[in-house]
């Protein structure tokens, strides 16, 4: 045969489409198959050429033609096994343990939209984020946050090397309101704030203007769920707690302040408070635990200090991810677990001698997809809506849900690894027809087990009832050559 | 064998087709204007019902005239007395391509 002449786009298209439905067809039929379709393709096409009626409408009825060899490959597909055997092999393949991972991971996130976890990844809504901190009174007896003295503040902005210049720290203070908005979905926050804490955090209104007197903010999910969206409320007047306020304007949708739910942000020229929590901004390049320092040290020459309590420094940042070192140090916990017990270290050497390149990716691939669920359900369990995202107050980084986090994470990855144990090497399936061999009690140069096997007919693990001093493997591995490929030609 | 099988119209209309002369498959949608996906399908279903059976063409013959070997389909026995029961029950099955002459 002379060699053929340059196909056009449309037959190169046609013969990509057989080649994909090929892999519908049964090994043994594919390559009869492929001919047929192919030989069909160059006929059609020559013949056209030949006859001067090539066209590109003709190329288009050739490859509306060859869709139909998926038909074709399904109805091989479709005869080849049982449903009920098509589905018992597909649950052996790895895909389909990689889905079963994946799947409650996308319930979870259809089911709430994972609000937690979406706001741990995007960047924080506030300008220079990193310089930011927040500065409360941290007591070691009780463990507990509470606020520092606000005489501090004044003293702390005069002397203060690494705070970044005037107007770089804030007063602000939770206020607890239990009356108003008793109908509302999620109940609001409401937090107490002088005017230079929104130029602190970077943060400009939406709608109206920062007050410079006694006025109200909304945070907009606020303005939304209690208000409605009402436009003509910026410049009106509410009544909380049987006082009339101005309300001065709305913040913009994307900003929150250490918690999801719907603020009401009271403007006051001066708290009222004699402790109240600090917004502070660092200079560039200044830790927040430079600055704790810092800003203790003035506490002692002011003589302000007590010894179970002490001011304590926290970058926003760091407050929103401390559940992910949380959640790293029960994966590194579990990594030791899984090396301790899962006796991996001589796996291992054995495992990377057969080619374990794709077994370590889709080792990895398990445990990330596995990790990642159980992380996410946690945080999204653990920071609710309600939750304020402060070490002390935030349960998400509490000691409850590391030790959560630990145990879940040893789980997955013994887990992991005792499947990785039941795949067979080459294609990774689960194995299957387990065979009891030998006699327990016999065990003086005999070998008593299970026997599993590959579907495929790569090969067959042995797995010891019991490790005997003479043979320490605890399963091995044997590759069936292709002499036994006619055994499983029904796998093809 | 022949005689328990009842073809759908669409597989009788194939079966007449193919023993009219049309033996490969992109020749039997061109006659019947039956999309690829249901010619081929059906082709195999009734190859594996043994009312038809394929055969390669000679490969020194495809290679003679300088092309791919193409493979062939034609009518087995039974497959005749199938088609002679289905035109009984599909009258117009025979009408639709008495033009044709067979093969």
């Amino acid at each position: 045969m002379q060699p053929e002449p340059k196909p056009p786009l449309s037959v190169v298209v046609a013969r990509s489409l057989v080649g994909a439905a090929s892999r519908l067809v049964p090994r043994a039929e594919r390559e009869g198959w492929q001919r047929e379709w192919e030989a069909e393709i160059w006929h059609r096409w020559q013949f056209l050429e030949g006859a001067g009626a090539w066209s590109v409408e003709e190329g288009f009825r050739l490859l509306l033609c060859c869709c139909g060899s998926f038909a074709d490959g399904a109805w091989y597909f479709a005869r080849r096994q049982s449903v009920h055997e098509r589905i018992q092999e597909y649950a052996r393949s790895p895909w389909a343990c990689l889905a079963a991972l994946l799947a409650p991971l996308c319930v979870l996130a259809l089911a709430t939209g994972l609000p937690a976890t979406r706001q741990l990844l995007m960047p924080l809504p506030y300008r220079d984020a990193s310089q930011l901190s927040i500065i409360s009174l941290h007591s070691y007896t009780t463990g507990k946050e509470s606020g520092v003295r606000a005489a501090m503040l004044p003293e702390w902005m005069e002397k203060s090397h690494l705070l970044a210049g005037g107007g770089s720290l804030a007063a602000f203070n939770w206020m607890e309101l239990k009356r108003d908005f008793p109908a509302a979905p999620v109940k609001p926050l409401f937090i107490s704030v002088e005017p230079a804490f929104f130029s602190l955090l970077g943060v400009n209104v939406e709608l109206g203007a920062i007050p410079k007197e006694t006025a109200l903010l909304l945070s907009h999910r606020a303005w939304v769920s209690l208000f409605h969206s009402d436009r003509q409320l910026v410049g009106g007047n509410i009544v909380i707690q049987g006082q009339p306020y101005r309300v001065a304007g709305v913040l913009p949708e994307r900003f929150w302040f250490l918690s999801r739910r719907p603020a009401i942000y009271f403007v006051m020229p001066h708290l009222p408070d004699n402790r109240v929590m600090a917004l502070a901004r660092a200079k560039p390049g200044v830790t927040a635990a430079v600055l704790e320092k810092e800003l203790v040290s003035i506490c002692r020459q002011d003589g302000f200090t007590v010894s179970a309590t002490q001011p304590h420094a926290i970058s926003l940042g760091d407050a929103l991810t401390a559940p992910v070192f949380s959640f790293a140090i029960a994966v590194v916990g579990g990594l030791v677990c899984l090396v301790r017990l899962g006796n991996l270290r001589t796996a291992l050497r054995r495992d990377l001698r057969v080619a374990a390149l794709r077994r370590a990716s889709f080792f990895a691939a398990k445990c990330a997809v596995a990790l990642s669920a159980v992380f996410g359900a946690g945080l999204e369990l653990s920071r609710g809506e309600s939750s304020i995202l402060l070490p002390r107050m935030d349960s998400a980084s509490g000691p409850g849900v590391a030790w959560l986090y630990l145990l879940c994470a040893m789980g997955v990855l013994l887990w992991a690894w005792a499947d990785q144990r039941a795949r067979c090497r080459v294609c990774l399936r689960l194995l299957c027809f387990p065979v009891r061999i030998g006699c327990p009690g016999c065990l003086l140069l005999d070998w008593a087990g299970t026997e599993l096997l590959c579907s495929e007919g790569h090969g067959v693990l042995h797995v010891p009832d019991m490790v005997v001093s003479w043979d320490n493997q605890a399963d091995r591995w044997i590759a069936l050559d292709d002499s036994w490929r006619d055994c499983f030609t029904h796998a093809e | 064998m022949g005689d328990s099988i009842k073809l759908s119209h669409t597989a009788a209309l194939i079966l007449q087709t193919v023993d009219q002369g049309c033996r490969y498959g992109f020749d039997i949608m061109d006659t019947t204007g039956l999309p690829s996906g249901t010619v081929y399908p059906a082709l195999r279903r009734l190859e594996s019902e043994g009312l038809i059976d394929s055969k390669w063409e000679a490969e020194k013959d495809a290679l003679a005239e300088q092309r791919p070997a193409r493979k062939y389909y034609r009518l087995t026995r039974s497959g005749a007395q199938v088609l002679l029961q289905s035109q009984k029950r599909y009258p117009l099955l025979e009408k639709l391509s008495a033009g044709r002459p067979r093969a």
